[in-house]
């Protein structure tokens, strides 16, 4: 169980424009990531982290090659199914926390009931086990506004969990914070992932948070290595 | 349906104007319904409610009965070709006279009492029981203090009559209508001889060579500036409403164009387009059925302190009928926004700062 494979990329290309202005942003990626681990993406401007994310996360169809979440062939499936995967299986935490203006904090994480079409009675016990667990539960009904770029953070994560998803990804979401924040918010998701036995894939600038996570992956000119 | 509402008690002051507008420009609409309705009523209301299916009418008069002249020749040859019950009509403004009390402009409907046919009436005799030198009178003739049994005096003829019954629903030109017999005479009041504007007909449809066949609507619809005055209130009611319904789509279409960044989250959180366009028609129908209650409401509200001569006709089924319209074409409107909608694209959430 431990060691499962949730997510898996066999040769995936991206390339952007037709046939005359060929951008090719991504080329032959393949990787693959198990249940627990958490898997850091780093790689200078431009080259492809989020667009890699953006397919992973089924918001953007490859070009070329096949990938697979929790035996799933995302590739081949159509917008309203791969819908369907985002609101079941995946949690997203994005570089700016991106909350819902006029909804507090508790009704940001219910919002997600409606949306993944969750359990009410056990998607409260998760809130409030989220809410203690980041520390947010003196908070649960302040408004985007009120809190610190950190505690937005915290909520977005705590959104990333409420649909029991089988895997994270986070887009640099510690950019809009200060490297003390920022290194918090990142053990957060750490530990979340382990105590929680979920896959997470981050990209990231900071070099100095990769001592957070389990393997570190490096892209640039669209070529992906592990690094050690 | 929470995000719906949450999002119009976060940002009260925005919903609160656009209600406002709807609010004012429907009770507009609503004004203008119920004023055509009552300029209409007290205009034709009398000529609606003919007891006939069909009006003959002269060439000449292209239409319009008080145009229409007939001789007893005439109507003998006219009674003769037609089928069914036939009654001639006289249509005559006199007034009314009575010693200290003013008078009052009437309008005398000269018909044959055997074949006429009853009005509605709400007191007093039918037509068929009247007695020589009775009539019957709209009950709007009471507001001038007359009642049932009074005699009453015609100033032009100086002939006396008594008001043996009351009907309701017949004022024509915003004057009560007086029934009389031919035996009273009054088809010779503005002649030496008698003449006659119509021949009222009940029975299927037919034409007569040399002659004017028309439904007793084609009647009221000619009459002169009928419908020149309820064309205008149309044409305003419908362009209040395009312009009501123009300016709460855009306002929804601007705010989902603000919206797009956090609807893009949404979708990247797995929200569906359909899911959000039920969000976006919630708050139109919610805030135009507020809009249509308050309005409908204040409206109400007005007429009872507007002063009775007013000619306004409150009808509460026009006003049902105006509010589901305008609702349906919100609803249309709201399309605008759901296209919009379905060309957001979930990768928008990523990578950008708000
Ligand atoms: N929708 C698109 N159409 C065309 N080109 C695109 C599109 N999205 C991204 N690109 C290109 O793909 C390349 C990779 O972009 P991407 O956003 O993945 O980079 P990144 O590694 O996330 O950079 P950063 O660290 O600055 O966020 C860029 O050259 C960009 O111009
Ligand atoms: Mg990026």
């Amino acid at each position: 169980m431990m060691n499962k494979e949730i997510l898996k990329l066999e040769n995936i290309s991206k390339v952007f424009g037709d046939g005359n202005t060929e951008n090719r942003v991504l080329s032959n990626i393949s990787l693959s990531i198990k249940r627990g681990e958490f898997v850091a993406l780093v790689g200078p401007s431009g080259s492809g982290k989020s667009t890699l994310l953006s397919i992973i996360g089924a918001l953007l169809s490859p070009s070329d090659g096949q990938l697979f979440l929790d035996n799933q062939a995302l590739h081949s499936m159509t917008k309203k199914q791969q819908n369907q995967v985002r609101a079941k299986n995946i949690g997203f935490i994005f570089q700016a926390s991106n909350l819902i203006s006029y909804l507090n904090v508790r009704e940001q994480l219910n919002l997600m009931v409606a949306i993944s079409r969750l359990d009410k009675e056990e998607a409260k016990k998760r809130i409030d086990a989220l809410l203690r667990d980041l520390g947010l539960h003196q908070k649960e009904h302040h408004y985007p506004k009120e809190l610190s770029g950190g505690e937005k953070q915290r909520v977005a994560i705590a959104r990333a969990f409420m649909n029991n998803p089988s895997i994270i990804l986070a887009d640099e979401p510690t950019a809009s914070l200060d490297s003390k924040r920022g290194r918090q918010v990142v053990e957060m998701i750490a530990t979340e992932v382990q105590s929680r036995n979920k896959a997470a894939l981050m990209v990231t600038h900071d070099e100095r948070m990769l001592d957070l996570c389990d393997r570190v992956y490096h892209i640039e000119d669209g070529y992906l290595i592990e690094r050690c | 349906m929470i995000l719906a509402w949450k999002e119009i008690s976060r940002n009260k002051v925005r919903y609160f104007l656009i209600s406002t507008i709807m609010v004012a420009i429907l009770f507009l609409v609503f004004f203008i319904t119920a004023l055509s309705n009552g300029l209409g009523y007290a205009d034709s209301a009398a000529m609606s409610n003919l007891k006939a299916d069909y009006v003959v009418l002269n060439k000449e008069a292209n239409g319009v009965l008080i145009k229409s002249g007939f001789s007893n020749k005439d109507i003998q040859e006219i009674e003769k070709k037609v089928e069914g019950d036939v009654s001639s009509l006289n249509v005559s403004i006199s007034t009314l006279d009575r010693e200290r009390k003013g008078s009052v402009d009437v309008v005398y409907f000269t018909v044959n009492k055997e074949t006429y046919g009853n009005p509605l009436i709400i007191e007093g005799k039918d037509i068929e029981e009247l007695l020589d030198g009775e009539v019957i009178a709209d009950e709007s003739l009471k507001k001038f203090g007359y009642s049932l049994n009074e005699k009453v005096k015609d100033s032009r003829t100086g002939k006396e009559m008594k008001i043996a019954g009351f009907t309701k629903d017949h004022v024509y030109s915003h004057m009560p209508v007086i029934f009389a017999d031919l035996s009273m005479g009054f088809q010779s009041m503005y002649s030496d001889t008698d003449i006659y504007n119509a021949v009222l007909v009940k029975g299927a449809d037919f034409t007569i060579a040399g002659y004017d066949v028309q439904t007793v609507q084609d009647t009221v619809d000619s009459m002169p500036g009928y419908a020149e005055t309820q064309g205008s209130f149309i044409v305003m009611k419908t362009f209040l409403i395009i312009i009501s319904v123009f300016v709460s789509s855009v306002f929804f279409y601007i705010i989902t164009i603000q919206k797009v960044h956090q609807l893009g989250i949404l979708k990247a959180l797995g929200a569906t387009t359909v899911d959000i366009s039920k969000t976006i028609l919630f708050q139109v129908s919610a805030l135009t059925l507020v809009g249509i209650v308050v309005s409908a409401f204040a409206f109400y509200g007005i007429v009872q302190v507007m002063p009775e001569e007013m000619p306004i006709a409150f009808s509460a089924n026009r006003m049902v009928w105006t509010g589901i319209l305008f609702l349906v074409l919100n609803m249309i409107g709201a399309m605008l926004s759901v296209w919009k909608v379905t060309k957001i694209d979930p990768l928008d959430a990523m990578g950008r700062v708000e």
